[in-house]
């Protein structure tokens, strides 16, 4: 994320609740202020903010957006089958 | 040509420009791009906008010490220092050296989802980061319009695009930006509604199976641009756009004369031959010896120890060596001594722009007085007439800015005049001479004359020129009432001439033995007249003699007759010598 708008809290909001609710906590989740750290950004190929990078289980995926809309994000982590959609 | 342009206090007013270093476009720019600000670069694929743009940038770094960020969408790091280190610049060493920072910004359509509103702060702050890391004054965007295809909001992205073009602004980096040449817009997704300071196209076009480059300023706001097409190359050196005309006209002309290596010739040149730094055209059909001509003036100029370069475009370095050996030409030593350079290659080796750029190339490094072209219609051939024109034109320019003489030989089409078919260059040459065929009686006899010579006093006399084996003589042709006689009708005229001279001394001879006979019978004649006046006179002289004795005898005898008669009358009168004998009786 770049600097703490309202886009960003909402973005880290929704990834929290997803990562405490669905994942229970079997996460590790880092949230990066590329303000804070420029480098990190080109290091991880960031051009959007808010991305939300999802390094591990491999392949790596990537998600832009304020996390609004999950619905990507669920197939993605493979959630829907299991019928644990919440958000 | 690029950073020497002094500033004039009228300049200073416009807008500050950048210069790019790159040959030529800082010309057509009057300066450089707008400095501070985005220039859009567009055109379709192949046609060098990332290699423009990187060359922006390193020679930025290296020639005006002014660092550069180049964020590229297309290539990867490593790949873009490959690229360009086929122009002969060191990318790798310039990013070590933090001149130049490469950022590879890579994103793939698949890679991303959408998921919510999102901005693009990730390239801001990136482009930030970079920018800031070393100064950099100047920022490369290639290419940008990547974005586009990996990601899905337009509406964000076009928002996005135009607080990155207003962000680079205020950041006041110069920047260029590429893109895709569209169907019908300048780009692809309309970049250039965002950039509306200086747009360059460029384009890349096939003619007649010979592909050329060309580049345009399409919109430079606030500054006089070249607006025309300019071919440009990619070379050895990088990009070189050529200026089809030069805005400026003001080279050096020098007032000293060089040598033909034809004594005629110069005397018909008012004596001295041709300016130096002048431009030379000699025409003519084929066989006229074109070539012969220009290698003896090259010669000519070897041996006031000046270089030559020779741009033959019809025959090997070996050939023209051996068939002028063949009139008594050696121009080996002349080649061996480094003063003579014969450059061969194939007009149809290359496109047009790329022979020009060859023989810049060439020019640059052997430094010659003399540079000789032949023939240029060979080259002219390979593009249309503007283009070959154009060429000739920004060569005999380069050529003239370096005091370099230049001689162009051009072969004309038989039946056209020559006059007519050189219509396109001979306003770009200052001498012309006219090689011609004359045929008649069975012979094909070379002429020579002047077309034209600026700035010098020319002999308007047509003559004729023989290649025997010492080499070229230039002599009267017969100009009479029958008209212009060459080769053997010129010989027999003079022939006849010679006949009639020596009738007529012959006749004056005769005239003269003759007059000599009369005086001589005239002579003989007083002489005998006067003999017989001798004569004539001794009898006289006789005769009286002869009279004078009888009278005087008669005179004694009648005064013996008288004394015997007593008669003394006629003493006196007889004593006067005079005989009357009549009367006496």
């Amino acid at each position: 994320m770049a600097g703490a708008t309202t886009r960003s809290r909402l973005a880290v909001l929704r990834v929290r609740q997803l990562c405490a609710v669905e994942l229970k906590d079997h996460c590790d989740l880092a949230v990066i202020d590329i303000y804070q750290q420029p480098e990190l950004a080109r290091a991880n190929q960031i051009v959007a903010t808010p991305t939300l990078v999802i390094e591990f289980p491999r392949p790596m995926r990537r998600f832009i957006g304020n996390l609004l809309n999950t619905a990507g994000l669920v197939v993605e982590l493979d959630l829907a089958a299991k019928g644990k959609i919440i958000l | 040509m690029k950073t020497s342009r002094a500033k004039s206090p009228a300049r200073a007013t416009l807008l500050p420009k950048c210069p790019t270093g790159i040959q030529g476009l800082d010309e057509i720019t009057d300066g450089g791009l707008p400095r501070g600000r985005p220039t859009l670069v567009c055109g379709g694929a192949g046609c060098g906008k990332t290699l423009l743009a990187a060359e922006f940038l390193v020679r930025g770094a290296m020639q005006f010490d002014e660092p550069g960020v180049f964020i590229a969408f297309e290539e990867t790091e490593k790949e873009l220092k490959a690229n360009v280190a086929s122009l002969g610049f060191d990318l790798a060493g310039l990013v070590r050296r933090k001149k130049i920072v490469v950022d590879y910004v890579h994103i793939e359509r698949g890679d991303a989802q959408e998921s919510g509103e999102y901005d693009l702060e990730g390239l801001f702050v990136r482009l930030n980061h970079a920018i800031d890391s070393i100064g950099a004054k100047r920022v490369v965007l290639d290419t940008l319009e990547v974005l586009f295809a990996s990601l899905p909001n337009e509406a964000i992205l076009r928002s996005e695009l135009r607080r990155l073009f207003r962000w680079l602004k205020d950041k006041g980096v110069t920047a260029v930006i590429t893109a895709e040449r569209g169907r019908e817009s300048l780009t692809r997704h309309g970049l250039e509604e965002y950039v509306s300071d200086c747009v360059i196209v460029l384009d890349h076009r096939v003619n007649d199976q010979i592909a050329t480059r060309h580049l345009r300023v399409v919109k430079y706001r606030g500054a006089l641009h070249g607006t025309n097409e300019f071919p440009f190359l990619i070379g050895e050196d990088g990009i070189s756009v050529l200026p089809i005309t030069s805005l400026a006209l003001n080279h050096v002309a020098s007032s000293e004369r060089i040598a033909t290596g034809i004594p005629r010739l110069d005397a018909m040149l008012g004596g001295r031959g041709f300016f130096r730094g002048s431009s030379i055209l000699l025409t003519g059909t084929s066989g006229t010896g074109k070539t012969i001509i220009s290698s003896n003036f090259a010669q000519a100029a070897g041996r006031r120890g000046e270089r030559v370069l020779y741009f033959s475009f019809e025959e090997s370095p070996n050939q023209i060596t051996r068939n002028m050996h063949s009139i008594g030409l050696r121009l080996e030593p002349l080649m061996k001594r480094g003063l003579l350079r014969i450059h061969s290659a194939r007009p149809s080796l290359y496109g047009l722009e790329m022979h020009l750029a060859t023989m810049f190339k060439e020019i640059a490094t052997f430094k010659p007085h003399v540079v000789i072209i032949d023939p240029i219609t060979s080259l002219m051939d390979l593009g249309t007439d503007s283009e070959g024109k154009g060429m000739v034109t920004r060569l005999i320019d380069y050529l003239k800015a370096g005091q370099i003489t230049s001689f162009f030989t051009s072969l004309t089409q038989g039946g056209k005049a020559p006059q007519e078919s050189e219509a396109a260059m001979s306003s770009l040459m200052d001498s012309w001479i006219l090689l011609q065929d004359f045929e008649g009686n069975g012979e094909r006899n070379r002429v020579l004359y002047v077309l034209k010579a600026r700035g010098m006093k020319h002999s308007n006399q047509i003559r004729e020129f023989l290649i025997s084996d010492h080499g070229i003589d230039v002599v009267d042709a017969y100009i009479g009432a029958s008209g212009v006689l060459t080769g053997s009708a010129r010989a027999a005229q003079n022939a006849l001439e010679k006949a009639a001279v020596l009738a007529g001394q012959q006749e004056a001879a005769q005239l003269v033995r003759e007059v000599e006979r009369k005086r001589a019978a005239l002579e003989r004649q007083i002489s005998s007249l006067r003999a017989d006046h001798k004569t004539e006179a001794a009898e006289l002289r006789r005769i009286a003699e002869q009279v004078g004795t009888s009278t005087r005898l008669l005179g004694t005898e009648r005064a013996a007759s008288g004394i015997l008669r007593q008669a003394d009358a006629n003493v006196a009168a007889g004593a006067r010598g005079k005989a009357r004998p009549g009367r006496s009786k």
